[in-house]
């Protein structure tokens, strides 16, 4: 009796710690994309022309013993960098807004970066082994080292207002927050996300 | 986790087959030594069984009938009459839902898009007593009985790196009726095939369970012992 008392407790414990989870290919399918208008009051047919680098991003990476403003140029990134600020652009104007110059004074400033929080931890495992009694003895030991990796990392775009300043300082008129694009299963999944962002923004346009 | 159950379940028979020798054993020593199949007197069995359950509450979360699960028991006859069987169980089960991609409206200038997997895993232990229509011997025995015990849930939802879960203790109450079939007569060796219906006061007001109601049907193997 205590035999099986023992083994459906063991077969308890066994089962207690299943618990099964989706799959990383069923979980990274779809980016999560959250936009946030700011303010409700916000009339965004009041504006008509917009700023954006067409082949500039900036990036922030956590690893970065000095984190700052880093440009990320479509020559370092391959594709990524001119597809989104095209993407951008191509939308901003679709929903009736106009790309100009810094110098022309636009309504509007569009901001895109992308922050990654990279992020490696090193545990040291020590194990030693011997024997010893009365006066001698002897022991030896050692350990190993494992490494963890974390990597996560967002695309932000943010649409400032700089026609109408607030004590000096532009207003965050629209926000998106994609993520996480560091864990991305393929291309489309991005580039759906990213027109995401714009589709449940409906009253983003002129 | 097929291969950890069965390794389990192979031992849980080895176990109470070895019982059964002891108990044997000592038997020779009474007047009573069963002499045939019809005679052997086995006065408790063990069972695991498939449950596939169906969730009631909060459907809004998880309302999808899910086949993850199992149950682990044993029952011990309570007295000579045969009818009055105790024992107890131990029931898993994991219900799971897809919510498609779909976007979220938070607040008047907030909004989320994201696909949802949403899951449930519940435990329970509980002591069971069973009543059984005829005698043990027959092929086909119907019972009827009643759990009374704890059961633990942990609520989880998961979308894309992200994710979170709570959980909840609460009491179970678990009418069940079914049948134990025999492979002959007094067989040692029986399926057993019943319906239950589970309530756990189980409350978690972050995933919007009051309690946590199923149904369940199961279907096992039972090994009888004395």
């Amino acid at each position: 009796m205590k035999s099986v008392l023992l083994i459906l407790t063991g077969a308890t414990l066994v089962l207690w710690g299943c618990q099964p989870k989706p799959s990383d290919a069923e979980l990274l399918k779809n980016l999560v994309v959250f936009t946030d208008k700011s303010n409700n009051t916000t009339n965004y047919t009041q504006y008509s022309t917009y700023y954006l680098r067409p082949d500039t991003m900036n990036y922030y990476n956590s690893s970065d013993p000095n984190p700052a403003d880093t440009l990320w140029l479509s020559s370092q990134s391959g594709d990524f960098v001119d597809y989104v600020t095209k993407t951008v652009n191509d939308s901003l104007t679709a929903r009736g807004y106009s790309s100009v110059s810094r110098k022309s004074s636009p309504d509007l400033k569009v901001y895109i970066y992308e922050v990654e929080n990279y992020s490696v931890s090193y545990s040291y495992y020590p194990y030693s082994y011997g024997y010893g009694y009365g006066y001698g003895g002897y022991g030896y030991g050692g350990g190993y080292t494992t490494a963890s990796v974390s990597d996560q990392a967002d695309l932000y775009i943010q649409i400032l207002d700089v026609k109408h300043l607030t004590s000096g300082k532009p207003t965050l008129i629209w926000y998106c927050d994609i993520g996480d694009i560091a864990s991305l299963s393929s291309a489309d999944t991005f580039i759906r996300a990213l027109g995401q962002a714009f589709k449940q923004s409906p009253y983003l346009k002129k | 986790m097929k291969k950890i159950t069965l390794i389990g379940f192979v031992l849980l028979l080895g176990v109470s087959v070895a019982s059964a020798q002891y108990y044997y054993d000592r038997s020779k020593s009474t007047d009573k030594v069963p002499s045939g199949k019809s005679d052997r007197d086995f006065d408790r069995y063990y069972f695991l069984s498939w449950d596939n359950n169906t969730p009631m509450s909060n459907p809004d979360f998880i309302k999808l009938a899910s086949s993850l699960g199992t149950k682990l028991g044993f029952r011990k006859r309570l007295n000579s009459e045969d009818k009055l069987w105790v024992g107890g169980d131990f029931g898993w089960a994991v219900y799971k839902q897809y919510i498609p991609y779909q976007t979220y409206n938070s607040n008047s200038t907030q909004a989320t898009s994201t696909d949802l997997y949403n899951y449930s895993y519940n435990y329970s232990l509980s002591a069971n007593i069973d009543y059984l229509f005829v005698s043990r011997d027959k092929i086909i025995v119907p019972y009827a009985g009643l759990g009374i015990g704890v059961a633990y849930d942990k609520f989880a939802q998961y979308w894309n790196i992200y994710g979170v879960s709570g959980d909840s203790w609460g009491l179970l109450l678990r009418p069940e009726a079914g049948f134990l079939v025999g492979f002959g007569q007094n067989s040692s060796w029986r399926l057993k095939a019943a319906f239950h219906y589970d309530y756990g006061s189980n409350t978690n007001t972050d995933f919007g369970y009051k309690n946590f109601i199923n149904t369940g049907f199961q279907v096992g193997i039972v090994k009888m012992a004395w």
